[in-house]
């Protein structure tokens, strides 16, 4: 255990000096520990720049990055991998985009009103083009929206738009949006990477937009090889002030040790790391910085509640009061990211404080007094497994650790990796005990929450059904005022730990590692690479 | 006694990879008789360097490499040897039937086997342990059936030639039955070849094995297996070199055994053959 | 001659790929995860009529059969469809994809020959002696490593070693340079190479020995040529006839069984495009690529049996 400590503080050094000014200046101390014996190894020192002296921003350059997959698809109404939207998100614009606290401004709405629960009007920038040269107008929201919601169209996210009764441009630059019914979470839904405006021409000349680009982005699409590049330029009429850089090209490089490598010998300038350990190598090279950042996104043991053992409440409380999530964020994560309640930490204010939950501070004695009660002996062990789909090593390496610990408090687990679409497979059909996986909490705890826990939710992968969580997930949904939300959700928190129907672990560290020639990225755990627009380079 | 003198000296090579096979066939039956530890135990430190401890160093989640990798090679040959035998023996049966036979059930078979053999052999594993889910049980049935092809043929063309032979044409004339024909005359005279095929697929069985594990697909962890040792080990093999280097070298020994093992039976049963594939 | 060929053609090569359309048909439908099912994930809330929806649009709503005779009558027509995830056609894409192979596996075929002929070769001529035994043992060895561990090693002394003078994965193509592309193909050629080579080395080996043994090349000793001549010119040439079928055999392998090199080293070939396409589901993909890619093989093989009767009219043509 102390050893474990000693490690993660060493990450956690290293990541940290990495983090630091354009040049390193800490003495880093590698302390490499076998068994008693312990050799403290100094790696020298540079003397930190004049910061008066730091380079003025300068215009010019290609950003080269690292990405692992390719897009497979680009039309942002119907595409729904991260690797699509990386992409998209640099070429297409919101309505309303969020700051880092969650908290909504303005993209292409310049403001908007709320009149009554049921209605929004929204007052778009003027002066906006598209890449085909045209003017960005109310019409073009007006379709956009209709385009997502139309059966032709077969968008994933369709149902996400579905309280909209009705959408018209009632000026050039006005659109009034009408709900069915009173929605708390509608301007987050609409600040979505797939809710962005597009024009009627460009969609109905190529069919869709899969494999052509138009939007009023910062860049734009400029060549797209399979599975080799993605090149994008800059937009120099991007309504907010063109980028400083000349374009992006993304070089598709599926391994993350040869990106890693790549980073370092300066063929790519930023990457997107996975894990800890990778970072912390990525960050002991010279001339490479590592920036962490905790998102929305979480790791969860889902749980099959609908069958047993998992029906009888004390089983599920006593798994909660096995698990120690700390360590487990130690030993996996080497002590990135935090422990989270139903609602993730990082969502601001709507998180609750772990000490308000129910059955979050590991007690393995309890558990076994829970187990017991629920009729379970060492005899007559608990016993169930845990599914984890092989696509992503961390959920198998999870699994692995909480089977250790639930080993502690007298449960019998068996791993059952599988392929990932086999995986998928088996979430749909319910056929599992219980897995491991990621969520995104998206960027409001109803898109968190409610699809997931409402009995007969879309995401409910769990069969979980229950009333007083309904009430209080319906009516925090209906809500308009913040305020209220926030007691509702709280409310609701304190009673889905005390449920457990299924256990939040941590919140995912998401690592991003550029080189020391890109200057002014700001990562932002709502949008990873929305600060591209604003970066400039530092040539040679 | 002087004869097996000669008959070690000249397959010196051989006997070398029978003796370095058995000791890999011991450390795979009896794993924990040669190792230490519990190969899913987390017992020491992450990443820490091959020491007394622990001989070959200990990987991400701290468990020791030697004991993994002794278990490792129980799936190894577990997973070779039962499909390699269960590919015979279908295949043989399916070969036999076809040769002897001839005709439309032979045109018919043999079809079906071009088939799967001219499927990609990597790819038509991986599908069909997606099929099949994780497990012991589906990666031998994805093997297994992606070798049947070649025993088929193998027992075919040795059907057919044996099929003219004076003691069959004899047999049949005397109005002896096909499965006792087939049983009794043709099947022990097509054995030699089919056991020196079985000895050049297994070390193939045991690469596709280990392929599959490399690529996420083979059993389940916790349980070690060869190939998913490099692949965990591989996104940090700049940082500690053994999670690579020890698991690449235990396969590539053990498959070096049974390829010199191979040889020389090879050698002994068919010395036509000696020295080609 | 012309209809053997013909009888050839119509009554193996055709009923094969025949089979094994229906077979990849089959299979890829059998994995469980629907193409849909991998597209929306978990996680993202949709109605299911929205996702009967999409499966409509997808044309996946059809019954097996109907789809499969869809598919099929479009191959004959030389359509293989389109995919699923990008809706770009499949032949495109292969299109795309085959430079990359084809250069992997010309590579590692002319790295083989270059290896493994003259090793055999001499390996035959110094029967036995320190050359002929190191060679047999580094062939043994090129047997018993597996192109994806020698691959991974080889990426490992490279960062260790020689960080930065070859990339370690990735492809360039030729649009940034005829050496940055041999750069990048070395290393994976090298992979593939090494364990071709040992198989065709000893088949060179064993048939040359085999060779040197007639009569033929006493013959030609008696009358005075010089002992190279004997072997080059005449023990070369019929020796070569075995390996020839050996390469043939194992360059049809090559199509399919480059997956896991171009996986490891990133290359964007046939063998990666079909790998991901299983994952995600993409059924066209997976069912025009592997079809083509046992074309190919199939095509090989029956050149390789073809020419083999050509270079020695003494082999008797069965089946």
């Amino acid at each position: 255990m102390k050893n474990r400590v000693l490690f993660l503080f060493v990450v956690l050094a290293l990541i940290a000096t990495a983090c630091g000014a354009p040049a390193p200046e800490v003495i880093e101390k590698e302390k490499i520990v076998t068994q008693e014996v312990v050799v403290e190894k100094e790696v020298e020192v540079f003397v930190t720049p004049d910061p008066d002296a730091a380079p003025e921003p300068q215009a010019g350059g290609t950003l080269i990055v690292g990405k692992a997959s390719e897009a497979a698809g680009l039309d942002p109404h119907l595409v729904t991998s991260a690797s699509s939207f990386e992409i998209t998100s640099q070429v297409y614009n919101q309505l309303i985009d969020l700051s880092d606290d969650y908290a909504p401004i303005p993209e292409l709405a310049e403001s908007w009103e709320n009149p009554d629960d049921l209605t929004f009007v929204f007052t778009l920038r003027q002066g906006v083009l598209f890449h085909n040269g045209r003017e960005m107008t109310a019409e073009d929201v007006v379709y956009s929206f209709n385009r997502i919601k139309a059966e032709e169209t077969a968008s994933p996210w369709a149902t996400q738009l579905a309280l909209i009764e009705s959408i018209e441009a009632t000026d050039t630059y006005t659109v009034t949006i009408n709900l069915s019914e009173p929605f708390g979470a509608f301007i987050s839904t609409i600040a979505s990477s797939w809710a962005v405006i597009v024009p009627q021409e460009t969609v109905e000349a190529n069919g869709d937009l899969q494999a052509v680009m138009d939007g009023t982005g910062p860049f734009i699409l400029e060549e797209f090889v399979e599975s080799t590049k993605t090149v994008l330029v800059s937009n120099p009429d991007y309504f907010d002030g063109a980028p400083m850089i000349d374009g992006i090209t993304y070089q598709i490089i599926p391994d993350e040790a040869s990106r890693i490598a790549a980073l370092r010998t300066g063929e790519i300038q930023m990457t997107a790391v996975d894990n800890a350990a990778s970072a912390g190598l990525a960050a002991r090279s010279e001339g490479v910085s590592v920036e962490s950042l905790d998102t929305t996104d979480y790791y969860v043991l889902g749980i099959n509640t609908a069958q047993a053992p998992f029906d009888d409440v004390r089983v599920r409380q006593a798994m909660s009061l096995a698990i120690d999530r700390q360590a487990l964020i130690d030993s996996v994560f080497f002590g990135e990211g935090m422990v989270s309640g139903p609602i993730v930490p990082t969502l601001g204010e709507w998180a609750v404080p772990l000490d308000e939950l129910s059955y979050y501070q590991p007690d393995v004695e309890a558990a076994k007094a829970l187990l017991a009660e629920a009729g379970y002996t060492e005899d007559n062990p608990c016993t169930f497994s845990i599914t984890a789909g092989a696509k992503f090593p961390q959920f198998s390496s999870i699994a692995l650790v909480l089977q250790s610990q639930l080993k502690a408090a007298g449960f019998e687990v068996t791993l059952d990796q599988v392929e990932w679409g086999t995986f998928i497979q088996k979430w749909i059909n319910r056929d599992f005990d219980t897995f491991v996986s990621y969520n995104g909490s998206g960027n409001d705890p109803d898109r968190a929450l409610y699809p997931m826990l409402v009995t007969g939710g879309s995401v409910n992968a769990f069969e979980y059904s229950n009333e007083e969580v309904d009430a209080l997930l319906n009516a925090a949904r209906t809500t308009v005022n913040a305020e209220e939300r926030k007691t509702y959700y709280h409310d609701a928190a304190v009673k889905i730990s005390e449920e457990a129907p299924i256990l939040f672990l941590a919140t995912r560290t998401a690592y991003v590692a550029t080189s020391d020639s890109v200057q002014g990225f700001e990562l932002s755990s709502v949008d990873t690479y929305r600060g591209l627009k604003d970066i400039w380079l530092l040539s040679e | 006694m002087k004869s097996l003198y000669y008959l070690v000296r000249r397959n010196l090579i051989g006997v070398l990879g029978g003796i370095m096979l058995l000791g890999f066939i011991m450390i795979a039956i009896a794993p924990n008789l040669f190792s230490s530890y519990d190969p899913e135990e987390f017992v020491g430190m992450q990443f820490s360097p091959p020491d007394d401890v622990f001989p070959m160093g200990t990987d991400l989640y701290g468990r020791d490499i030697w004991s993994r990798i002794a278990h490792g090679t129980r799936i190894s040959f577990q997973v070779s040897f039962l499909s390699v035998l269960f590919a015979a023996i279908v295949g043989v049966v399916l070969g036999m039937v076809a040769g002897y036979f001839g005709g439309v059930s032979d045109y018919i078979i043999m079809r079906f086997m071009d088939a799967i053999f001219a499927f990609p052999s990597v790819l038509l594993a991986i599908a069909l342990v997606a099929i099949g889910g994780s497990g012991i049980e589906s990666i031998i049935l994805a093997i297994t059936i992606v070798y049947v092809p070649i025993f088929a043929r193998v027992a075919r063309a040795s059907a057919m030639s044996v099929r003219e032979r004076e003691f069959v044409t004899a047999a049949f004339a005397a109005g002896v039955g096909s499965p006792r024909i087939l049983l009794v005359h043709i099947l022990p005279n097509i054995l030699s070849p089919i056991i020196v095929q079985m000895a050049l697929r297994l070390s193939s069985a045991i690469t596709v094995e280990a392929a599959l594990s490399f690529l996420g697909l083979g059993a389940a962890p916790p349980t070690p297996t060869l190939g998913s040792m490099l692949s965990e080990g591989r996104a940090f093999m700049e940082l500690a070199p053994w999670t690579v280097l020890y698991p690449g070298l235990a396969l590539a020994l053990v498959i070096l055994s049974v390829n010199l093992f191979g040889d020389a039976l090879r050698d002994m049963l068919d010395p036509r053959l000696r020295g080609t594939l | 001659m012309s209809s053997y060929l013909l009888r050839r053609i119509l009554f193996i090569f055709i009923p094969s790929l025949l089979g094994m359309s229906i077979l990849v048909f089959v299979i890829m439908h059998m994995i469980p995860g629907s193409f849909v099912d991998v597209l929306l994930g978990i996680g993202t809330d949709i109605s299911e009529e929205q996702i009967a929806n999409i499966e409509k649009a997808y044309g996946l709503d059809k019954p097996l059969a109907t789809q499969y005779f869809y598919w099929m009558g479009n191959v004959l027509r030389g359509d293989l469809g389109n995919s699923l995830r990008t809706g770009k056609p499949v032949v495109g894409e292969i299109i795309s994809r085959l430079p990359v192979t084809l250069e992997l596996t010309l590579f590692s075929v002319i790295l083989t020959l270059l290896l493994a002929i003259p090793a055999g070769v001499i390996s035959a001529i110094r029967r036995n002696d320190l050359g002929d035994l190191v060679a047999r043992l580094a062939a043994l060895i090129g047997l018993s490593v597996p192109n994806f561990l020698l691959g991974t090693l080889l990426i490992l002394y490279i960062s260790l070693k020689l960080p930065g003078k070859l990339p370690t994965t990735g492809y360039a193509p030729f649009s940034e340079g005829i050496w940055e592309n041999i750069k990048s193909m070395i290393l994976p050629s090298i992979s593939l190479a090494l364990g071709m080579s040992a198989t065709v080395m000893r088949m060179t080996r064993s048939s040359m020995l085999e060779e040197l043994r007639q009569e033929y090349v006493q013959v030609a000793r008696a009358k005075g040529l010089s002992e190279r001549i004997v072997v080059l010119r005449h023990a070369l040439r019929n020796g070569l006839i075995p390996v020839i079928t050996v390469l043939g055999i194992q360059i049809g392998y090559l199509m399919g069984g480059t997956v896991i090199v171009e996986e490891l080293f990133a290359l964007p070939g046939i063998g990666r495009l079909a790998l991901n396409a299983i994952y995600q589901r993409d059924y066209p993909v997976v069912q025009g690529t592997v079809l083509f890619i046992s074309f190919v093989f199939v095509f090989m093989n029956m050149l390789t049996d073809l020419s083999y009767s050509v270079l020695d009219p003494r082999i008797q043509q069965e089946d």
